[in-house]
């Protein structure tokens, strides 16, 4: 009798669930071992970006004009680049760079981005269908040409690279917030709360966005892996940080006219942007198979 | 069928409205003004007056749209700044490179990813799972540039193999191609894998089983027939990021395209060009697009009733 | 030899993270040639699971053990090729969901003649007649123009019709019907249960009718064995089990049934206890009405009642085994 009763109860507090688990958080990252070995090392690189400057055994832009392209040793680590600078010193300056970057443009999505589809969810309507046509239509374009397109109205620097990289996200941001509030716009509370007149504003202050802080933090963490390659990448080219600051794309691009004669310039900037990258997206994917419910099994 | 596609194009040309706006916009995001942006510090007075007429920039600004737009429609983008040669000429001459890169690439893409999907989904939960799908992870994390660069190391510097860069043969197609294919390939692998992973827990997989059909066949005849259904689409959606990647790579390769058009007007800031290479990309994109849907049609039968509820 | 299939002693145990479940345990069962046998429980008995170990289409993490002798082959010890080359030629089966048990990208017409190029060495010409036939045989009118189509433009009825020529294709000699009628109209499944007992005189086979009706039961079975939490708790054949139900699980499906006379429906109280939170008694008690104290200790065995049926039960246990097991209690 205990044992059927034992499942009667274990049954009721299945049906209270709410649409977005909440779980102990700690609890489930430290299950997933993937999850906790990246946060490990994206720590460890937040650390650095932190403390780089000091640890850094020379001065990123300073000129050695005895050390041309010399390969790695025990006085440049990694290796010197066309202008004698130390190549160790300009990565570890340049995760800083990076970082900030990254975050910053990621930072302009997902306000935007928040603000956009929670709005479009919660309006309906005519404003709804406007404003996921505007991102339809934005969506079709390349995420790096609208970025590119962006950069060439504004001018090309480390500043507008960021903006214009924050930017271009917003249209699949937007959706997949849209997506999550529309979830949480069905369901009983925020109907109730509706039909006795509460204000627009305190629904969505404190119903709505309460409820999706789950997944807006999941693809969050997703978009700054693309953050921090698209960062890179307009650096190769030429038209974010511009020389001679010490991004890794930009070292890249000094990089690639001594691909026969210092390899070491064009392997440890990618390695590094890898690394990272890598990083954030097994803690995006671990976060997700976490807070998800459609991907759990 | 044809209400289906008829659908499908018409938000086709909404969305190509939509990019002709955001192209036309672009001028008057520009801060300070356009034309002496463009022009430079040391241009007179008199070139700016001059190009601000050429441009219609002392219009009001829905009549500029029109001119742009009627313009457009007959095939004039306007005039290059840096080459006073036709926009649409110098694009045209580009263009078939970049999308022989793009559609080898994607060919790539499709026969790696979907081979390493389909591997992974039958043997889940494997160590080979596992392996494949760590290697998708790092796929999705590499920068595309970098890897060029390490692959140019590698198979043209050290090996000798292949062609360093700069070339338009066949041979100089290969590691390009490839560098970018691969990459893309991450996302269609961890796309089939897990299609592939859900189609195989349908009931008529089992229905297939219980017929006593060979595991080939189930798996060839009567899942991937369904998976392709979902990586169709996506595919369709990726070939714009394919098309952007394809830019970046081309800079490493020395590959004359688009991308490397793009680049050195953007630094120059010839927005007549700028202007052009974003409607093109609008344009290649709703094209493609169309075409994934006729695809779509004739994999999917159920299309017809999509449709109707859609209508609904 | 006269039983198509032998069973006996059949467990399946599924691991799972948690542990090891068992859903079928111990379950002995025959079919004769030509017969139908119904095996009847509530959703989640392990009613479905039983069939699928006996075509072994269950997942990896399905383990079985005792024996399945089907034709005179021992089921359990065939390799995978061997038992392909049964599935669907000599043992078939019909699920309850025709809306997903037909791919959706595949024409009716690859999806039955695939069955006929698996098995049999014929052209295609002559596949393509037989599957015409088939269709015919099923009582699909248009079957030239069914055959081109795809599934979701067929009504439930019509797939089931599909699902059957599908399975009926190589005349096999037993026909596993997985909840068939189930997820059909009333009009439809009187039907479709015509079709059945049909072709089951026609071509000879035998059938397994997995149902959760009695209804069914009474149309086209001969023997019957009841199913509680993975056990065979009654069998017997149709008429006995239908006037004189020995089991009060029996009793109580029997009396769930809606019929004209009875004014209120009666209804079993609770559920069936999942795998993995049996009882340790009998597993039905308590649900039971009549439960003792016994039957809370221990779980009874599969006994012979009458000539006609068997029953797990304490109730027709006999006195001396009663009396035996009380004392056991009492000290």
């Amino acid at each position: 009798m205990n044992e059927v009763s034992k499942t009667v109860a274990h049954g009721a507090t299945h049906a209270n669930s709410p649409i977005f688990p909440k779980l102990a958080f700690w609890e489930k990252i430290k299950k997933q071992r993937a999850a906790k070995l990246s946060l490990v090392v994206l720590l460890l690189i937040s650390a650095i970006g932190i403390v780089g400057p000091w640890i850094a055994p020379y001065d990123p832009t300073e000129s050695n004009y005895e050390a041309f392209l010399q390969g790695p040793s025990a006085k440049h680590v990694l290796g010197t680049d066309a202008i004698g600078r130390d190549l160790f010193s300009r990565i570890l300056y340049g995760t800083r760079v990076t970082l900030v970057v990254a975050v910053m443009a990621v930072g302009i999505t997902v306000s935007a981005g928040t603000m956009i589809g929670v709005i479009s969810a919660y309006m309906g309507g005519f404003i709804d269908h406007l404003l996921m046509r505007i991102m339809d239509i934005l969506l079709a374009l390349p995420g790096i040409i609208l970025a590119l397109a962006i950069v060439a109205a504004l001018g090309p620097s480390q500043t507008n690279a960021m903006i214009a990289i924050g930017i271009s996200s917003i249209p699949s941001f937007a959706r997949l917030i849209r997506a999550a509030t529309l979830v949480i716009m069905s369901s009983g509370y925020v109907e109730a709360s509706r039909s006795i007149g509460t204000p627009s504003w305190w629904i969505i202050l404190f119903q709505v966005l309460p409820n999706i802080t789950n997944v807006l933090f999941v693809y969050m963490t997703l978009f700054v892996g693309g953050a921090i390659l698209d960062t890179a990448a307009l650096g190769f080219i030429g038209l974010g940080a511009q020389p001679p600051t010490p991004e890794w794309g930009t070292m890249l691009n000094e990089g690639k006219d001594y691909l026969s004669d210092a390899w070491w310039l064009a392997t440890y900037p990618g390695l590094a942007i890898t690394i990272v990258v890598l990083a954030v997206n097994r803690l995006g994917d671990a976060l997700r198979d976490i807070f998800d419910p459609r991907t759990q099994k | 069928m044809k209400q289906y596609l008829l659908n499908r194009m018409l938000s086709g040309v909404i969305v190509l409205l939509g990019i002709s706006i955001f192209s036309f916009a672009l001028v008057h995001f520009i801060p300070g003004d356009p034309v002496r942006i463009m022009l430079g510090e040391k241009a007179t007075k008199a070139q700016v007056e001059q190009l601000r007429e050429q441009m219609g920039l002392n219009q009001p600004l829905p009549h500029q749209y029109l001119t742009y737009m009627e313009k457009a429609i007959q095939g004039d983008f306007g005039t290059s700044l840096q080459t006073e040669r036709p926009v649409i000429v110098e694009i045209m001459e580009r263009f078939p490179a970049t999308a022989k890169l793009a559609f080898a690439g994607i060919g790539i893409a499709v026969v790696i990813g979907l081979t390493m999907g389909i591997i992974a989904a039958k043997y889940k939960n494997t160590l080979l799972d596992f392996m494949l799908m760590a290697a998708a992870s790092i796929g999705l994390s590499l920068p595309s540039f970098w890897l060029g660069l390490i692959v140019i190391m590698l198979f043209s510097v050290q090996l000798g193999w292949f062609p360093i860069a700069g070339g338009t043969g066949w041979k100089d197609l290969i590691l390009p191609a490839c560098t970018l294919g691969v990459l893309s390939s991450a996302m269609i692998s961890r796309l089939t894998r897990s299609g592939m992973v859900e189609v195989l827990s349908h009931d008529y997989i089992r229905t297939a089983r219980a017929k006593g059909l060979r595991e080939s066949i189930i798996l060839f005849r009567h899942a991937l027939c369904n998976v392709m259904i979902p990586v169709v689409t996506v595919v369709g959606l990726q070939i714009a990021t394919l098309l952007g990647g394809a830019v970046i790579i081309e800079q490493v390769f020395n590959w004359p395209g688009i991308g490397a058009l793009a680049i050195r007007a953007i630094s120059a800031r010839d927005f007549p060009m700028i202007q052009g290479i974003v409607l093109l990309m609008g344009f290649v994109y709703v094209v493609v697009n169309m075409m994934v849907d006729l695809l779509y049609g004739l994999i999917d039968p159920r299309v017809d009733l999509i449709t109707e509820k859609e209508g609904r | 030899m006269d039983n198509v299939l032998e069973v006996t002693g059949l467990t399946t145990r599924f691991s799972k993270e948690s542990g090891t479940v068992t859903v079928v345990d111990q379950l002995d069962l025959h079919v004769k040639k030509g017969e139908t046998l119904g095996i009847v429980g509530e959703s989640g008995c392990g009613k479905s699971v039983t069939s699928l170990s006996l075509m072994r289409l269950l997942d990896d993490n399905a383990t079985l053990t005792g024996s399945i002798r089907f034709n005179g082959k021992e089921v359990l010890a065939l390799s995978e090729a061997e038992m392909r080359s049964l599935r669907g030629k000599e043992m078939a089966m019909i699920f309850q969901e025709p809306m997903h048990s037909l791919n959706p990208v595949l024409t009716i017409g690859r999806q039955i003649s695939e069955v006929l190029h698996e098995h049999e060495d014929e052209s295609k010409a002559a596949v393509k007649q037989r599957v015409l036939d088939l269709l015919t045989v099923v009582g699909i009118s248009r079957a030239e123009e069914i055959y081109r189509d795809y599934p979701h433009r067929l009504s439930g009825g019509m797939r089931q019709r599909v699902m059957i020529a599908m399975a009926i294709a190589c005349n096999p000699s037993l026909l596993i019907a997985d909840e068939p009628t189930t997820a059909l109209d009333v009009t439809i499944q009187a039907q479709i249960l015509n079709l059945i007992k049909k072709i089951r005189r026609d071509i000879g086979m035998s059938v397994i009718m997995i149902t959760h009706d009695l209804g069914v039961v009474a149309e086209v079975c001969d023997r019957v064995i009841v199913m509680y939490a993975g056990q065979a708790i009654e069998t017997a054949d149709v008429r006995s089990l239908l006037r004189n139900p020995k089991h009060p699980y029996t009793v109580g499906l029997l009396q769930s049934t809606p019929r004209q006379r009875t004014k209120r429906l009666h209804s079993i109280k609770g559920s069936v206890p999942t795998p993995e939170n049996k009882p340790n008694g009998c597993r039905f008690a308590p649900r039971c009405d009549r439960a003792m104290a016994i039957c809370w200790e221990r779980n009874p065995v599969l006994r012979p009642v009458d000539q006609h049926s068997s029953c797990r039960c304490w109730l027709f246990t006999q006195d001396k085994d009663h009396e035996q097991e009380s004392s056991v209690i009492g000290g």
